[in-house]
């Protein structure tokens, strides 16, 4: 079973929660002025660390394409090959929920990652990183904390960051803005995760700093923030099918049609129906419903709502838009859609 | 007496004065020959295209310590504040002021309060450590089956929150005593129901303003 195959919780805003934990090693140049006997350095003493481990080890340049397709669909990597070299290390565990990447953007990055709002990932990625920071001579400074080549990733070296789906909040006037304000008293910071992103409500909320807060305190002000957007979202939601209950319905139905028969499909398309599917299913699902389900000729999960997103968010996230818009990758990504959807029939 | 443009100590018998400032006789000179402005005024009676290469310029000029390079590693300080990365550990102590100045702006502090890292020990390489990482492992399954186990929790959180609010609507709550409303209290903040707390505090103050430990 893959993480993204569980349903999570409060999967109906939260797509998924990752944590990712940097580390260099002391006495070796940092990624931008390594040699190729550095990274082999890395990667023995790395190799030496993880030994024992119930982990798959993947060499960056001996992935076959199964495996690359494998590593995308879980969302370990982002296009085929694009990020890897010769030099780096992908060990991931059977579910691809905990990856370590070595010789990436710092020698060591651990990351974490659930379906729906699930903030466990930062102790799992940090328990983790504490197994290597005792086996591992890790560069730490009294001063500034963990020292990491890229400087927004010097003290903790973590970040956490939750994929969320807002289409409830976009759809207010200046509710976008709101949102971003109130991630900027909490330190964290909202981002598109690629260009218009925004016009299907995905969004990334994503700790900011990693000096001046403790890791714990990064840990409860995501946890308010994220449960503070999730309950507006449900709000929103609420609000805008109940105000119109028969348009929505509609849309909801058409939507699904779309996504089950058409066939030539474009991202922010399908990105646009789920988004409307999400809102009258939250609907559905609330006590102020006033439609019968059974009403309705089909079903559709939150994990399989999410399942798609995810999948499409991570082609937009990776490939570039030109690829994205021929043809041929419409007609595959509705295909692609069909099969996922076949799973909820 | 000190040069007002260069600086340099001008001897009284050798000063010039002009507009009210003292100058030494080179400075003078230059500024007769339109080496050196007069003044800011003459910046601004300058033509558009003039001012407009000035100001372009002066991203070029060189402070000095930019040609600062890391020992170690050879990055130099433009391609630090350029890039905003660092090649090694040295680099922290040769370019530490200028770090701290990205890591105050990127950042919003240079202040570490975050944990120390796991003891390091060079002879548990050997020693995997297989229980600790198996349940590490593990967690990411388990996260499923927990969160089963933490609905049921908040499924009887919510309960116990209708049962209150019902009693609250149906005028019960005189029944509850002191330490059951606290009980409440504390079950309607971790249902996050913020409304109900609200009026079970309100409830609590006012008892405790009457000095009633109880209502009869």
């Amino acid at each position: 079973m893959r993480w993204y195959e569980n349903e999570g919780k409060d999967s109906d805003v939260v797509i998924m929660t990752t944590a990712v934990v940097s580390r260099s090693l002391n006495g070796t140049p940092f990624v931008p002025k390594m040699k190729k006997q550095d990274f082999d350095h890395v990667k023995e003493e790395v190799d030496s660390a993880m030994k024992g481990l119930p982990m798959e080890r993947l060499e960056g340049g001996n992935i076959d394409l199964t495996k690359m397709e494998q590593l995308m669909r879980d969302r370990v990597l982002m296009t085929e090959g694009a990020e890897l070299s010769e030099n780096s290390v992908i060990y991931t565990d059977e579910e691809s929920s905990l990856n370590v990447f070595v010789n990436f953007s710092e020698h060591i990055s651990v990351e974490a990652r659930s379906a729906g709002f699930d903030l466990g990932v930062t102790d799992r990625a940090e328990k983790f990183a504490s197994v290597l920071e005792s086996k591992l001579d890790v560069s730490f400074s009294e001063k500034y904390g963990f020292l990491n080549s890229n400087l927004v990733d010097t003290g903790t070296g973590l970040r956490i960051f939750a994929m969320v789906c807002i289409p409830g909040i976009c759809r207010n006037e200046r509710g976008v803005e709101v949102v971003s304000k109130r991630c900027q008293q909490y330190d964290w910071k909202l981002a598109a995760p690629f260009k218009r992103a925004g016009a299907a409500g995905i969004f990334f909320i994503l700790s900011d700093a990693m000096l001046g807060v403790s890791e714990k305190e990064m840990m409860e002000n995501g946890r308010q923030l994220i449960r503070e957007i999730i309950d507006l979202e449900r709000r929103c939601r609420l609000e805008i099918a109940g105000g119109n209950t028969a348009m929505h319905e509609d849309l909801y139905a058409r939507a699904y049609g779309t996504l089950k028969f058409a066939t030539v499909q474009q991202p922010l398309e399908i990105l646009t129906n789920l988004s409307n599917i999400r809102i009258f299913k939250n609907y559905l699902e609330s006590d102020q419903a006033k439609v019968e389900t059974e009403d309705l000729p089909f079903k559709i999960s939150w994990k399989t709502i999410n399942i798609i997103t995810g999948e499409i968010c991570r082609e937009c996230m990776g490939d570039r838009p030109r690829n994205r818009a021929i043809p041929a990758a419409n007609k595959k990504r509705a295909r692609t859609v069909k099969e996922f959807l076949k799973g909820d029939d | 007496m000190i040069c007002s443009k260069c600086g340099g100590y001008v001897p009284e018998n050798d000063l010039r004065i002009f507009n009210g400032s003292v100058m030494c006789a080179n400075c003078f000179e230059e500024m007769c020959q339109g080496k050196i402005g007069k003044s800011m005024d003459d910046f601004f009676n300058l033509p558009l295209e003039k001012k407009a290469g000035m100001i372009f310029n002066m991203s070029n000029l060189d402070f000095g310590n930019s040609a600062l390079t890391c020992p170690k590693c050879g990055t130099s300080l433009k391609e630090i504040e350029t890039e905003k990365r660092v090649g090694c550990i040295e680099c922290f102590n040769t370019f530490g002021n200028a770090i701290s100045k990205i890591l105050l702006k990127e950042q919003g502090s240079t202040e570490y309060l975050g944990r120390t890292p796991a003891k390091y020990d060079p002879d548990s390489k050997a020693d995997t450590k297989a229980d600790e990482v198996e349940e590490i492992l593990n967690s990411g399954s388990k996260a499923a089956s927990g969160n089963e186990a933490e609905d049921k929790e908040s499924a009887n959180i919510t309960d116990k929150t209708d049962e209150i609010k019902e009693s609250f609507y149906e005028g019960k709550i005189g029944d509850f005593s002191i330490e059951e409303l606290k009980k409440a209290l504390e079950t309607a903040v971790k249902a996050e129901d913020y409304i109900l707390a609200a009026k079970i505090r309100d409830e609590l103050n006012s008892r405790k303003e009457g000095g009633n430990d109880e209502v009869v």
